[in-house]
């Protein structure tokens, strides 16, 4: 699954809930390539330098929240 | 049809502040108190309060509130839908509808909040958006949302981050100025701003707002009516709330061209519609910022500036009473007066119409309020001290 960041915001405090996945974390809104559709997810590279338009390219994945794992994708930066 | 226009007014205010999880009552008596203070402020009995309406999931629902206020008849209670603060301008809708069409005659605006009793507000606010996709991306508080929303304002509309910063220092200005807000007597220097510990990127510890426990109370009751009582009118001109299609709870797929806004561009079109009015004829506003570039944003959504001209508009030197352009949360706002789901805004509106703001704009005649920025459903409305 491919897309592009439609836009994103790292997390620095630690809110509840969000413990399992550790600060900080960036979350991003991604425009799919192949659809009309905006999905949320986590970016794996929570260092980056993140950019509106950057390409990414997810995978299933789930997301420990509290004490459920949430179904999520998983976003990668292309090269 | 009936017109709203000036056809009800505001007559009595009450506001109790508290920091956060420190009343000194639960939250229903801190709110009987504020009713009561908002009467007496009116010149009225508290058993003739016939209405209540509130926002938010305020819990106090009205009918219990009765034994303690002596109500004789309860005539209407009722609230606007979303759990933001979106609907703190709709609430004064609500209540002049009621007005208007005789189905109640003095009716309260309220909400009220203590943490002991109600929790913490932000986890209530979110509670009405989370789902797997939200959480799955780890987002859970009320700042997430929010700064996705303004890092697109930044980063891809080219409105200048420096904006947020001109905001908090005006509603820190003015918070230092009024000895019932938080920030009384504090000096604040915009390096602790810039240097403050992120919190979800671009917003940093001082781009949030605060909570508060407390309550206020802001009661309403015809035009007619209001001449005849204590305190000089603050009239309704107009109010509107809602949304249109494209905005609203989309998991984040709202429309493109209007996902970096507020959501009020459809409200204030029909805000300015109903009045007659134009941004330029505002002489004072009050923008709920429960983040700093929310706040920004409201400004841009009622057009008071654009994204190529917020850089220019919003400046300190515009914001502040009372010299600004357009002064700006006069008491503090939510950053520096307090924070109880906005409610403090209402009340600086009409404090600021009567002349009795700590921080006074000269011959003010109208004054904007506008709730709950960045919320599915959102509301603004215009106050004036004349009938327009």
């Amino acid at each position: 699954m491919r897309g592009t960041i439609f836009t994103w915001t790292r997390t620095w405090h630690p809110f509840g809930g969000t413990e399992a996945i550790g600060v900080p974390f960036v979350s991003v809104v991604v425009s799919l390539d192949d659809a009309p559709v905006r999905l949320t997810g986590l970016l794996a590279e929570t260092d980056a330098d993140v950019r509106i338009g950057a390409a990414v390219e997810g995978t299933a994945s789930v997301t420990r929240i509290g004490d459920d794992d949430v179904p999520s994708i998983r976003w990668s930066l292309r090269a | 049809m009936i017109r709203l226009n000036s056809a009800t007014a505001v007559v009595g205010l009450g506001l109790r502040q508290y920091k956060r999880a420190q009343a000194p009552l639960p939250e229903r008596g801190v709110l009987v108190h504020a009713i009561v203070d908002a009467c007496g402020d009116a010149g009225i009995s508290p058993a003739d309060v016939d209405g209540f309406v509130s926002y938010g999931d305020d819990r106090n629902e009205p009918v219990r509130l009765m034994p303690d206020l002596g109500t004789r008849e309860l005539r209407w209670s009722s609230a606007v839908w979303g759990g933001g603060g979106g609907g703190i301008a709709g609430a004064f809708g609500i209540a002049a509808a009621a007005i208007l069409t005789g189905q109640a005659e003095t009716v309260v605006v309220f909400r009220a909040l203590a943490q002991g009793d109600s929790g913490r507000l932000s986890a209530a606010v979110m509670a009405h958006h989370l789902n797997d996709h939200m959480m799955g991306a780890g987002i859970l508080a009320p700042a997430q949302p929010c700064a996705l929303r303004a890092q697109r304002m930044f980063e891809y509309h080219g409105v200048p981050r420096q904006v947020t910063e001109e905001l908090v220092r005006a509603s820190y200005y003015h918070g230092a100025r009024n000895p019932e807000a938080v920030a009384y007597g504090v000096r604040f220097d915009p390096e602790q701003l810039r240097t403050s510990r992120w919190i979800s990127e671009p917003f940093r510890l001082f781009d949030c707002s605060r909570e508060n426990d407390g309550a206020a109370a802001l009661i309403l009751v015809s035009a007619e009516r209001a001449r005849d009582l204590r305190k000089p009118p603050v009239y309704l001109a107009g109010v509107a709330q809602g949304t249109e299609k494209g905005w609203g709870d989309l998991i984040e797929n709202d429309d493109a061209d209007v996902y970096a806004t507020a959501g009020f561009r459809p409200v204030a079109r029909r805000l300015w519609e109903q009045t007659g009015l134009k941004p330029a004829d505002i002489d004072v506003a009050q923008i709920y910022e429960n983040f700093s570039a929310q706040g920004v944003a409201s400004l841009i959504d009622h057009g008071f500036c654009d994204y190529e001209s917020a850089g220019e508009f919003v400046r300190f030197e515009n914001l502040i009473a009372p010299t600004g352009k357009l002064p700006v949360n006069t008491h503090g706002g939510n950053f520096a007066q307090g924070f109880i789901h906005g409610v403090g805004c209402a009340v600086e509106a009409v404090r600021q119409l009567r002349g009795e703001s700590a921080n006074p704009v000269p011959n003010a005649k109208t004054c904007l309020l506008a709730g709950g920025p960045g919320a599915p459903t959102v509301s603004s409305a215009v106050f004036a001290n004349e009938m327009l």
